[in-house]
């Protein structure tokens, strides 16, 4: 956010009065509503989210056409319609008792792993000693894929819930520690410097321009911590789970019944486009701030 | 001469600050032994190219920077850490984006615990000065650099300081908004008489805001030579173009150009 580039834009600043009279109040800089930009911005941006739409209707015509209409790819390999409407209704209610099962689950270890990453993250931009403590330990772990723990998650915690939350929750927590840190640590040292000269002591400079700073930052790190923990949590569900979304893939593919298989893949993504859906709402109206790139 | 000048004992005193930087092991002379006296409610502008040392001045005042040696002093105290009786008003956009304009307005007060009523209408008092109570409750992202640049100095004013720091405010922004925000620092200059450094490089901008300027040289940075100049306050825009003004201005020119 340079100064050249408000400049440049400078949708309000002009000429207004005469230049050369120092005593009049400050002539109104503006005529336009400062919302005037914003509505044109999202008025652009419509036609373009059709084309999302597009590609997704284009991908559902080419399945029919492959499958239904000309059968050319084997049900065995990719099921048609049909077959995926009649898996639907034989799942029936199981389906959404997996898919609560996976969500919860999902959230749970998104929210443990999230908050203890960013306390770590910010303990970590805190104390020089928390740091040199902690951050061999977390780049040293942090390029392992959490699946690959499972066997000793299994040794450790048996086939039940807290080994699976567990995972999530470490694979989420990987993601924020190494986000908040940086973030904190990025914060633009003219805002600390505006704040001291501005009376601000250490503590509320921390908590004042620090935390504030970081958000649109921690929130994309969120956004991201949510989508590899649904990849993690329906991996770990292969082992040992009882139910969910995970559970029934693997149920099913030992039966070669690809159809089902199908619908819980399109579960995940649904789900997974849902929460994503409603933490970018939300992120929106915490960052209203920001300034978006266009 | 100037209106806003008064014969006070020194309000803001540099005595033979030296300041020593270590790059790469060679040491460099940032700052040779200056001495500068600025009077309660002047406005002191520092003129000169990159490396002249102007911004290593503003740091020492701030309380960014300490001497290598010699002293620094404001009100006959020793200059500490920053703090809010030394408002800085930087050349980097330092609005806060997350707060609103008054938000942003607000933030000294609140940081030091005194935001009260006297100081809400100083809030308003500068929002309507500056040409921002319009926007009030934007967020900054929705203003141009100029209006930025307004909250800033409305910002450092609110707060009350002893002296505001100006380190090249306007260096970002155009010419035609350069001379709005000119016209605005002299008219706070003429209801407050704040006593202000002004840091610049553009020789027109301190000779029309200054009672003086100081003209500093680079390698070591050294100060050249002290101007007086004699306009009284409010100050038109169109003294810029008068002949007295431009000759003034060549003169600084010159002692700039001896030295490269």
């Amino acid at each position: 956010m340079s100064m050249t580039n408000g400049a440049t834009q400078t949708p309000l600043a002009g000429p207004g009065g005469s230049p050369d009279d120092t005593s009049a109040p400050a002539p109104p800089d503006a005529v336009v509503p400062a919302d005037v930009r914003i509505a044109n911005r999202t008025r652009k941006r419509q036609p373009l989210a059709l084309l999302g739409l597009l590609s997704v209707a284009a991908v559902l015509v080419a399945w029919y056409v492959l499958t239904d209409a000309t059968g050319a790819i084997k049900p065995l390999y990719f099921p048609s319609y049909s077959d995926v409407g009649h898996a639907l209704n034989q799942l029936g209610g199981t389906l959404v008792d997996d898919a609560w099962a996976t969500t919860w689950r999902v959230l749970l270890s998104w929210a443990i792993g999230c908050s203890a990453g960013i306390a770590a993250g910010l303990l970590m931009g805190r104390s020089r000693i928390a740091y040199y403590l902690v951050n061999p330990l977390i780049e040293a772990l942090r390029p392992v894929p959490p699946i690959a723990l499972i066997p000793f998650v299994i040794l450790w915690f048996g086939l039940g819930e807290p080994g699976r939350i567990l995972l999530g929750s470490l694979s989420c927590f990987m993601i924020m520690v190494v986000t908040t840190h940086v973030a904190a640590r990025n914060v633009n040292p003219v805002y600390l410097q505006a704040a001291r000269t501005l009376g601000a002591g250490e503590n509320r400079v921390y908590w004042s321009v620090v935390l504030r700073a970081i958000v649109p930052h921690l929130v994309s790190g969120l956004r991201i911590a949510a989508a590899l923990s649904w990849a993690v949590i329906v991996a770990a569900e292969y082992l040992g789970a009882q139910n969910g979304i995970g559970y029934l893939i693997l149920q099913a593919s030992h039966t070669l019944n690809t159809a089902v298989v199908l619908v819980g893949t399109i579960a995940i993504g649904l789900l997974a486009f849902l929460l994503e859906q409603i933490i970018r709402i939300v992120a929106e109206r915490i960052t209203r701030w920001v300034e978006r790139g266009q | 001469m100037t209106s806003c000048r008064h014969d006070a004992a020194s309000h803001l005193a540099l005595s033979d600050a030296s300041v020593y930087f270590s790059i790469r092991g060679q040491t460099i002379c940032a700052l040779d032994s200056v001495s500068l006296d600025v009077r309660e409610g002047e406005t002191v502008c520092l003129v000169g190219p990159s490396g002249c040392g102007k911004s290593t001045i503003l740091n020492l005042i701030g309380g960014f920077l300490s001497p290598s040696s010699g002293s620094v002093s404001m009100e006959g105290r020793a200059v500490g850490a920053p703090g809010a009786d030394r408002a800085v008003v930087f050349q980097a956009d330092a609005v806060f984006p997350w707060l609103t304009v008054r938000r942003n307005l607000e933030y000294g007060p609140r940081a030091r615990g005194r935001f009260d009523d006297a100081a809400r209408e100083r809030v308003d008092h500068y929002l309507e000065l500056m040409g921002l109570r319009d926007f009030a409750d934007a967020y900054p992202k929705m203003l141009s650099g100029g209006m930025r640049k307004r909250v800033d100095v409305a910002r450092a004013y609110v707060n009350d300081p002893g002296v505001i720091l100006l380190d090249e405010p306007f260096g970002a922004v155009d010419d035609m908004t350069k001379s709005h925000l000119q016209r605005e620092l002299m008219r706070l200059s003429v209801s407050d008489g704040k006593t202000s450094l002004f840091i610049t490089h553009d020789i027109e901008e301190a000779i029309y805001l200054g009672d003086r300027v100081v003209v500093m040289t680079p390698r070591p940075g050294r100060i050249k030579e002290v101007i007086e100049v004699p306009y009284d306050r409010p100050r038109d825009l169109a003294i810029k173009t008068t002949e007295p003004f431009q000759q003034l201005r060549r003169r600084v020119q010159a002692t700039l150009g001896e030295a490269a």
